[in-house]
């Protein structure tokens, strides 16, 4: 898979606020890449600065192989974005947006009908609601067939159906090869679509990896149910198991040494009848909060 | 470069007040012209485009001060710049657009002059009558339509720079209507206080807002201590200052 996107060093400063500090990442075409942070962590300066729309900024970013300049946006003819807020037109209806920006009808169209507009596209869109606003924001960011999309905080002011109907465009725009960074604070809304994870906070990139191995790194916690509960957590933690007793369960935590699978003849052996075992899949939105908060401590130490 | 601008054109058309101007502008200057339907100077009003050009000046200012700051506002900004375009070729579009629309509301108050003349007068005071310099009617409403959009410049200029300085297009377009309307008495006003900073003075760019009156009167220098094509240069230059300067403004405004 090719590189689409690279993000070296860039730093931007706000008067004496450092807002991004040595940010470096790379992105690869076709991938789902969510950026993750909380609010003032950096997300959108490093969206608007990957769009070269700051004077100045300090660092390299290179998209499709060429350098960004500020003042110069010629490389970006095909990148579609939303940042901070629909770019909308009031006296405009949103079919007249597209017809703004695009001459190709098949193409508008398409767009309409994935994100279910049909009925309001030829309202001016002043009398928008806001979800309809973040629609017409969303659809003018994919108009055009971009390679590159980026969408800060899209799900904002969206209903239940549209988030849903957002996920199927990005998962189905994907597919065909279209790279998308997509920020936002629906952690379990964005996990549902990517496939990498950049998580930012006080701008500094705390991680930035594959949502699998995310999943991967975090998969070591087991319940255990049996006939003796207390007898089985002390045989664990005499042998070096991670084992607690909550609600009436036993709660182990593996260690990367040690697996499922030599643990369960291990309590057997030790004639420990079990009668239920389970997986705790814990989601990626506590993970990364979990990650956020590590983060947070190891800047306080 | 062609596609911002049918990008920009686009939008203009698709404004309201794009429909209203001509309609307002018309009514107005028909108010003018009733007004002045028994004037013995009836002749000059018809010269004057019956204060359209007046009218037309305000509707540039708001028009001009929202056509740069409502992208801000809007966040619209963000796409025009993105899209290819850049900073500076987004500036160069907005300025041809608000030249542009200049042109067009000169030739709409043009156009309008001459459907209200017969409309008001009658046949009275016929087009190829002589009026002033052994000039005809007719050539005299031309020359004002043309001076008059050449001082305009100066104003457009003034008006891109202040609505690339300002958030709101509110203090372009205030600022932008109390010169229109107080600038040539803060001028004067200047002037007799100057002294002999007169010779400096005579320079401040509200004093070239006396462009279209020192064109239809020449006596005006003795008010304006310049000639008259000190005052075409003086508006060039100072419209060429003033865009320069906003698009300095507009390269560096955050977004």
């Amino acid at each position: 898979m090719t590189q689409i996107l690279k993000v070296h060093n860039l730093s931007k400063k706000f008067g004496n606020k450092q807002v991004l500090d040595h940010v470096s990442f790379t992105i690869l075409r076709g991938k789902v890449v969510g950026l993750v942070g909380p609010n003032g962590a950096g997300k959108s300066t490093i969206m608007k600065a990957i769009l070269g729309l700051y004077p100045s900024f300090s660092g390299q970013v290179v998209f499709d192989g060429r350098s960004v300049k500020a003042h110069d946006q010629s490389v970006f003819r095909k990148v579609g974005f939303l940042i901070e807020k629909p770019a909308i037109y009031p006296f405009l209806t949103g079919l007249q947006h597209f017809q703004l920006y695009s001459s190709n009808k098949a193409d508008i169209q398409e767009v309409i009908d994935e994100l279910h507009m049909n009925h309001y596209i030829n309202r001016k869109a002043t009398h928008y609601s806001l979800g309809m606003k973040q629609k017409l924001g969303i659809a003018l960011a994919i108009i055009n067939q971009p390679e590159l999309v980026i969408l800060d905080e899209p799900m904002n002011g969206l209903d239940p159906q549209s988030n849903r109907d957002l996920r199927h465009l990005i998962m189905k725009r994907a597919k065909k090869g279209t790279t998308f960074i997509v920020s936002s604070h629906i952690l379990s809304e964005l996990a549902k679509i990517v496939d990498d994870v950049i998580l930012i906070n006080d701008g500094k990139v705390v991680l930035a990896t594959a949502i699998s191995e995310l999943r991967q790194a975090d998969n070591h916690d087991y319940i255990l149910q049996t006939r003796n509960n207390i007898e089985a957590k002390e045989i664990l933690v005499n042998n070096g198991y991670q084992a607690e007793i909550r609600n009436g369960q036993i709660s182990v935590t593996l260690s990367a040494s040690q697996g499922i699978v030599e643990l369960l003849p291990f309590l057997i052996n030790h004639g420990i009848a079990i009668t239920n075992i389970y997986h705790c899949q814990t989601d990626i939105e506590s993970i990364l909060v979990k990650m956020l908060d590590e983060s947070k401590s190891e800047v306080r130490a | 470069m062609a596609d911002i601008l049918r990008q920009e054109f686009y939008k203009v058309w698709h404004k309201r007040s794009t429909v209203y101007t001509p309609l307002v502008i018309f009514v107005l200057m028909g108010i003018v012209g009733a007004m002045t339907i028994h004037s013995s100077d009836a002749r000059f009003y018809i010269s004057a485009g019956f204060a359209g050009f007046q009218w037309a000046m305000i509707m540039l200012i708001v028009i001009a001060a929202n056509t740069i700051s409502s992208e801000f506002e809007y966040g619209t900004i963000k796409h025009l710049i993105v899209q290819g375009n850049g900073r500076t070729l987004v500036f160069l579009a907005k300025f041809l657009v608000i030249g542009a629309y200049d042109i067009y509301l000169h030739g709409l108050v043009f156009g309008l002059t001459l459907i209200l003349k017969p409309l008001i007068y009658g046949r009275r005071f016929a087009f190829n009558q002589n009026y002033l310099y052994g000039q005809s009617l007719m050539t005299n409403l031309v020359t004002e339509t043309l001076v008059d959009l050449l001082g305009s410049l100066i104003i457009i200029g003034m008006i891109v720079m202040l609505a690339c300085v300002s958030k709101t297009s509110a203090v372009a377009i205030a600022t932008g209507i109390v010169v229109c309307f107080v600038g040539q008495g803060v001028s004067e006003l200047l002037l007799k206080a100057a002294g002999s900073l007169s010779v400096i003075l005579k320079w401040n760019p509200f004093n070239m807002l006396f462009l279209s009156n020192e064109w239809s009167n020449p006596s005006y220098d003795h008010n304006t201590l310049l000639s008259l094509p000190s005052l075409i240069w003086g508006n060039v230059i100072y419209a060429l200052v003033f865009l320069v300067l906003g698009y300095e403004m507009f390269k560096h405004k955050p977004i």
